[in-house]
C-alpha cells in the first residue's frame, strides 16, 4: 500500500463527535493508546517541555509591565489555551518555543531562520493568530481554535520544518 | 513520490442496502462558529417550540478540570468556561441534535434507517440552527459512521475484517484486543477518511460475546462558505466515501450476515 | 544631546533601539530576536528609543530606567536602522519625554492582529540583539 506523508495527513487525530456509549469508548482507547506514545521519552519530550514551559511563562508574566513597557498580563485562560493547542498538535510534531506578546497572548513560535519562521498566537477566546517568514513568501491570518489545529497551520509548520530537513540534505550530499 | 490521480466521487453511486446493517450510531457534524448572540435563555426559547419531538433538553456547559500533583500537595481547580449549547434528545432517546456556540450535531442511534431519511432530517435541524447561529463558513464537516458487529463464537476476526490484525510472524499469540487506525487522505479532493477497528468487550465477563467496531469517520477540514449547495454537494460525496470504506473493510462472508 | 538641538526627523539611517527585559524574547539558539519583541498592542505604537549621538553609557542607562520600573534587569537590546519598520508602511515620529529625550515612537500599525505579527516579523528579521555586557558575562 503507497504511503503519502503529506502535511494534511500529519497523524493528527481530530474526529467528528459522537453521542453513543461506543464513540465514547473509540474516545477513551483512542487517547490511551495517545498517552502511552507519549508516555514514551522520544514521543513525549516535545509535549512535556513544551507544557513546563507554558508553565513558567504563566509564572513570569502574571504581572502586567511584565515586558518593561505596559504590557498586559498572560490570563490563566490563556495559557490553558494554549496548553490546550500544544496538546492538539499531532504526535511527532516538532516542539514549539513558548513566549508572549504585550497584549497577553501567548506566542508558540517554530524557528529555522530569520526568514523561515512561524509564530503562532494564542488568544483567551481561543482564536488563533498566525504570521510566518518562509524565504520570500510570507503567509498570515486568523483561524478558530474548535480543538483541532488549523490545516493552514499544520502546513506551515511542515514547511518550516521541512525545509530544514532539505537543508540537510542537501548539505549532506557536498 | 508522484502525485496520486484524482479519485472519482459520484455521488450517485448506489449501494446495497443492508437490511440487518450493524450500524449503531450515524453522526454529522458541522463545527461552524455562531455569528449571532448566543445566549442560553433565548435559544432555548426560540428552539423548544419547533421541536416538539425531541422532548428531552439539556443545557450543556464547557468546564475545565484540572487537577495538579506536587511532592506533597495537590491542587485541583475547576473552572467554568460558560454555556456551550443545548442537547435535544426524541422520546425514544434515538435521535439527539447538539445546537452548540461552535457547532452543530446530529445522532442516529439504532435503528438507523436509512441515508435519505438520515439526512433529512440533518438538515431540518441544521437549517434551524443556521437561523439562530446565522454561521457563514463551515469549518470542519464530519460524517462519521460506527459499525458493533457481534463476535460469532468460533468465528476469527479474518471471517469479518478483509485486513485482520495480525500477530508477529514466527511466533503464534492470542489476540486480546486491538486498537487500529488508519488515516487516508482522498486524492484529488478536501477529505480525509479515518477508520477505525477495535475490539468491544462484553460488558460483564461471560455475559457475552465481544463484539468488532468498525467506525468509518470521513470528515473535511478545508474551510467552506454556506451557500450554492456546497454542504448537500459535500455531505453526498462524504456518503458515499463512508460507503465503499465500510464495504471494502468488511469480507463478503460477513456481508451476508448482514443481509 | 541638548533637547532644543535634537532633529525632529528620523532618517532612514538612523538606529533604532528596543530594550530587552524579557528572556523569553531571546531566542536561545542563535540569539536573535522574536517578532514578540516588535508587537505594539495594546499600545498604538512600538516605543523606541533612537541611538541619536547618545554614548554606550548613555544609552544602557535609558535602557536600565526602562527595567528599574519593572524591578527586573536589562538583558539588552534590539537595534534596527529606521528605514526597516519604514519599509513595512508604518511611521517613526520623535517623541522626546522626561526621561528619555531620544524617545521615538513607531507608528501607523495596521489594527488587525497577524498584519501586526507578519510585520513585526520583517522587522525581527532585520533587528540586531546586543546584549548588556551582564548578560554576555563579561
Amino acid at each position: 500500500m503507497k504511503v503519502e506523508l503529506t502535511a494534511n495527513s500529519t497523524f493528527s487525530f481530530g474526529t467528528t463527535r459522537g453521542a453513543s456509549e461506543t464513540a465514547r469508548f473509540v474516545a477513551d482507547q483512542l487517547e490511551q493508546g495517545l498517552r502511552r506514545l507519549l508516555g514514551s521519552y522520544s514521543l513525549g519530550l516535545a509535549p512535556r517541555r513544551t507544557f513546563e514551559q507554558l508553565q513558567a511563562l504563566a509564572d513570569e508574566c502574571r504581572a502586567p509591565g511584565w515586558d518593561g513597557y505596559g504590557a498586559l498580563p498572560v490570563a490563566p485562560q490563556t495559557v490553558r489555551q494554549a496548553m490546550h493547542f500544544s496538546e492538539a498538535l499531532p504526535l511527532g510534531t516538532a516542539a514549539p518555543s513558548v513566549g508572549a506578546e504585550p497584549d497577553g497572548q501567548v506566542t508558540l513560535e517554530w524557528y529555522r531562520s530569520p526568514r523561515r519562521t512561524l509564530s503562532v498566537s494564542i488568544s483567551p477566546e481561543g482564536e488563533i493568530h498566525y504570521a510566518a517568514l518562509l524565504g520570500s513568501s510570507k503567509a498570515y491570518g486568523t483561524e478558530p481554535f474548535f480543538g483541532d489545529v488549523p490545516r493552514v497551520v499544520l502546513q506551515l509548520i511542515h514547511r518550516v520544518g521541512s525545509d530544514e530537513r532539505r537543508n540537510q540534505a542537501d548539505n549532506s550530499e557536498r | 513520490m508522484g502525485q496520486r490521480a484524482k479519485l472519482k466521487i459520484d455521488a450517485s453511486e448506489e449501494f446495497e442496502r443492508l437490511p440487518r446493517a450493524p450500524i449503531i450510531e450515524a453522526v454529522i457534524e458541522i463545527r461552524a462558529q455562531a455569528e449571532a448572540p448566543w445566549e442560553e435563555g433565548d435559544i432555548q426559547e426560540r428552539l423548544k417550540p419547533k421541536l416538539p419531538d425531541y422532548p428531552k433538553v439539556v443545557s450543556k456547559g464547557a468546564f475545565r478540570q484540572q487537577l495538579k500533583i506536587e511532592p506533597g500537595s495537590v491542587e485541583q481547580s475547576y473552572r467554568d468556561l460558560g454555556w456551550k449549547g443545548l442537547w435535544f434528545q426524541s422520546a425514544d432517546d434515538r435521535q439527539i441534535a447538539q445546537f452548540n456556540r461552535e457547532s452543530f450535531v446530529v445522532s442516529r442511534l439504532y435503528p438507523y434507517e436509512s441515508w435519505e431519511q438520515f439526512n433529512k432530517e440533518a438538515l431540518r435541524l441544521w437549517r434551524m440552527h443556521v437561523q439562530l447561529a446565522n454561521p457563514t463558513q463551515v469549518q470542519r464537516l464530519g460524517v462519521r459512521f460506527i459499525n458493533r458487529m457481534p463476535l460469532v463464537k468460533g468465528k476469527q476476526l479474518k471471517f469479518y475484517l478483509a485486513s485482520p490484525p495480525n500477530t508477529p510472524r514466527k511466533l503464534k499469540l492470542t489476540l486480546n484486543g486491538f486498537f487500529h487506525q488508519d488515516k487516508l487522505s482522498v486524492p484529488g479532493h478536501p477529505y480525509a477518511v479515518n477508520i477505525t477497528r477495535t475490539l468491544l468487550p462484553p460488558e460483564e465477563p461471560g455475559t457475552q460475546d465481544a463484539a468488532l467496531i468498525l467506525d468509518v469517520d470521513v470528515f473535511s477540514e478545508e474551510p467552506f462558505e454556506l451557500r450554492n449547495g456546497a454542504l448537500e454537494r459535500r455531505l453526498a460525496e462524504m456518503r458515499l466515501l463512508k460507503n465503499r470504506a465500510f464495504f471494502g473493510s468488511i469480507t463478503h462472508k460477513a456481508l451476508e450476515s448482514f443481509r | 544631546m541638548k533637547e532644543e538641538t535634537k532633529p525632529i526627523t528620523v532618517k532612514d539611517d538612523e538606529w533604532l533601539a528596543r530594550f530587552i527585559v524579557f528572556r523569553k524574547w531571546i531566542r536561545t539558539s542563535d540569539r536573535s530576536l522574536r517578532p514578540d519583541a516588535f508587537i505594539p498592542h495594546p499600545w498604538p505604537d512600538l516605543s523606541v528609543t533612537r541611538h541619536l549621538e547618545l554614548s554606550q553609557k548613555e544609552m544602557w542607562e535609558i535602557g536600565q530606567g526602562i527595567a528599574d520600573q519593572r524591578g527586573t534587569k536589562l538583558l539588552g537590546r534590539g537595534d534596527v536602522q529606521a528605514s526597516v519598520p519604514r519599509a513595512q508602511r508604518l511611521q517613526i515620529e520623535a517623541a522626546p519625554i522626561a526621561r528619555n529625550l531620544n524617545h521615538a515612537n513607531v507608528t501607523g500599525w495596521p489594527a488587525d492582529k497577524p498584519a501586526q505579527k507578519m510585520i513585526a516579523q520583517e522587522i525581527a528579521a532585520r533587528a540586531f540583539f546586543v546584549a548588556t555586557a551582564l548578560d554576555r558575562g563579561d
